[in-house]
């Protein structure tokens, strides 16, 4: 097993941002799915949580994604720490999924934009899982608010459809 | 720490749960898992079916992270882990790689998706996070149309299910039963009335030994007495040929799971045949799937199949309740699968009670009196009545003879063991399974030739009663 980095590195980025996203990554990304966000500690513990939904900046490859303010904190201290994140989004219908990974950019308050994506969001993610089978009054139990908007560059962007291609880089994103 | 146990639950959830690793290089990944495997109290596996990130990660930084979904409430478990193995081999892999293939084959992805290690982690800490969630709602009423997912009786704690009593009730039932055919109605009809398992079918293994036969069905439509299942196909077939009790719960998860694998090969591999899918037999709708193989000396006889509409139907503790019961099937199915002639004490007992024996008057006819024409193919011993397909095979060659014997002779009394002595009906000399033969056989004269039928006569007798009249037709081929 190859020797671990020592506590609290960290990690210049080896890659640059992408110019802007493939397209066969949005459908997935901002659309009812579910996402999870990874972070990691100065050790190397990597640590998810539960994202709220994705926008994606006009004319650029950064994104926000949506988290609950309540988890935050965990999140935010790994970020502080090393600004390392990546992001799966996952269609329950049909287990399209894709993470893209990249370096954090700051946090910042939601505003009244963010507020009406989020309302589409849950309404629509509401929809998804129920038609697997999550009863709506499940999904109304999560706390939508508050919630706390990350930004993120992208700098690496994988198809994660489970199967032999799942790992592959998306189209556009080499 | 939580006990791993007692959130088991969860490794099967709506929701994918997600694996995150880091890279030596200090990059996260995230993936999603369809299926987090309970080791033991210290340890989970997941499922590795092909080469990628996560494991180059894990060889790299034995640290992880998994997050599963409560399918009841909602609540997140964070299990902090530790790589510390990779098995492609015993018992965890054997379970796995089971589950695995069965959604593999039930997709047509037999071959193509398949378990290449279980990688075993040590669960260091688990994390039950709520934060995301409000309060319940005053009014908590499912929408109509949506899976009920609180708590059913199923999900109760074993000390308030009784499971002895109805243990008791099913062997009690089984052990009265005079022959197969009640064995076999006592059994689903306690599954359904004791346990309230609804839909249950039990299979036996045929004269190829490759493939099951439905023998008896019970809460379908239709009872698809006669359907067959090749082993190694779908999650009965599967089971068949692993005899290893299979547990599929939210069982559209793992089929969109297998056909997400499917789309994605036949994308990146066009024009590459794959098998078409097998329809699952049984409920269209199912979530839910135990499936048990019937063994007696480690031999198997047959597949009991239950399923549900409930997700969340069979737990972890059903496999070992219902395995206990799947024994006793599988021992009762023997014990009354062996011969009159072989068994001299139901032959004693038999002509005692034939001393004082009233005549058996002949069955009601179902209906009206008229012409069946019956055709015989020699090349694959198939019988077909009226143009439609009746039976093949051993039951096939039963018919014809009993048919031929009874039109020109007369004869309308048989005898099991005349069927056992007569080479030409294929039967093997050990274990012939025959009682099951002449079960299915009355059951598909019911359902597509009433007006023939095989009513017993006491154990190892049985009659053929004809309303009408019968045009028999041997061909060497269709």
């Amino acid at each position: 097993m190859a020797k671990l980095p020592d506590a609290g590195s960290s990690v210049p980025p080896t890659t640059g941002p992408l110019a802007s996203l493939p397209p066969e990554l949005l459908s997935v990304l901002e659309g009812p799915s579910v996402h999870h966000l990874v972070t990691r500690s100065a050790t190397l513990a990597p640590a998810s949580a539960l994202g709220f939904g994705v926008r994606v900046e006009p004319g650029s490859s950064n994104v926000t994604v949506f988290v609950p303010a309540r988890v935050a904190p965990f999140i935010l201290e790994n970020l502080r720490d090393n600004g390392q994140m990546a992001l799966t989004a996952v269609n329950p219908i049909d287990n399209r999924a894709v993470q893209i990974k990249g370096v954090w950019l700051g946090e910042r308050r939601i505003d009244e934009d963010d507020r009406s994506f989020l309302i589409r969001y849950r309404d629509g993610v509401t929809a998804v899982l129920n038609l697997v089978g999550v009863p709506r009054s499940r999904w109304r139990q999560v706390a939508w608010s508050p919630t706390l908007a990350i930004r993120m560059e992208v700098r690496e962007a994988y198809v994660q459809t489970p199967g032999p291609g799942a790992g592959r880089p998306c189209q556009g994103a080499a | 720490m939580i006990p791993l146990e007692s959130i088991s639950r969860c490794f099967e959830g709506v929701v994918p749960a997600t694996l995150s690793t880091c890279s030596a290089d200090g990059i996260p990944n995230i993936s999603n898992i369809s299926h987090v495997q309970y080791v033991d109290a210290r340890h989970v596996a997941v499922s590795r079916q092909f080469f990628n990130k996560t494991t180059r990660n894990i060889l790299e930084n034995p640290q992880a992270s998994v997050t599963v979904w409560d399918p009841v409430t909602f609540e997140l478990y964070i299990l902090t882990l530790r790589y510390d193995r990779s098995e492609t081999s015993g018992p965890t892999f054997e379970h796995m790689a089971t589950r695995i293939e069965a959604i593999a084959s039930h997709t047509g992805m037999t071959g193509i998706f398949r378990l290449l290690a279980a990688d075993v982690f040590e669960v260091v800490s688990i994390y039950h996070l709520t934060a995301h969630l409000n309060p319940p709602e005053a009014s908590d009423e499912l929408e109509p149309g949506v899976p009920d997912m609180s708590p059913e009786p199923a999900a109760l704690p074993p000390a308030q299910r009784e499971e002895l009593w109805v243990l008791q009730r099913i062997s009690s039932r089984m052990n009265q039963a005079p022959e197969l055919e009640a064995l076999l109605h006592e059994v689903l009809n306690s599954l359904n009335e004791d346990f309230g398992f609804t839909h249950a079918k039990v299979l036996l293994v045929d004269e190829t030994g490759r493939r099951l036969f439905t023998v008896a069905s019970r809460g379908y439509e239709e009872s698809g007495v006669g359907s067959e299942v090749v082993f190694g196909e779908g999650l009965i077939g599967t089971v068949a040929r692993d005899r290893r009790i299979l547990r599929v719960n939210q069982m559209e998860s793992g089929l969109r799971y297998g056909r997400a694998v499917r789309a994605a090969v036949v994308s990146a591999a066009a024009g590459t045949p794959l098998r078409p899918e097998i329809p699952l037999p049984g409920l269209v709708d199912a979530q839910s799937h135990l499936v048990l193989p019937l063994l007696v000396r480690g031999r198997l006889v047959g597949v009991l199949a239950l399923e549900s509409r409930n997700p969340a139907a069979f737990a972890t503790w059903h496999e070992a309740f219902m395995g206990i019961v799947a024994d006793q099937v599988a021992t009762g199915i023997e014990r009354l699968a062996v011969s009159d002639a072989e068994d001299p004490v139901a032959a004693g007992r038999r002509a005692r009670a034939g001393a004082k024996e009233e005549p058996v008057a002949p069955s009601p006819s179902p209906s009206s009196p008229r012409r069946r024409d019956f055709v015989f193919y020699q090349n694959d011993d198939c019988v077909f009545v009226d143009g439609e397909y009746l039976i093949r095979n051993v039951p096939g060659r039963i018919l014809w003879k009993l048919l031929k014997a009874h039109q020109e002779t007369g004869r309308s009394e048989f005898t099991n063991r005349e069927l056992r002595l007569d080479p030409g009906l294929g039967l093997p000399s050990l274990r012939d399974n025959l009682e099951s033969r002449l079960i299915l056989l009355r059951q598909r004269l019911a359902q597509k030739c009433p007006d023939v039928r095989l009513p017993s006569r006491g154990r190892g007798r049985f009659a053929v009663e004809i309303d009408g009249e019968l045009a028999l037709t041997e061909r060497a081929s269709a």
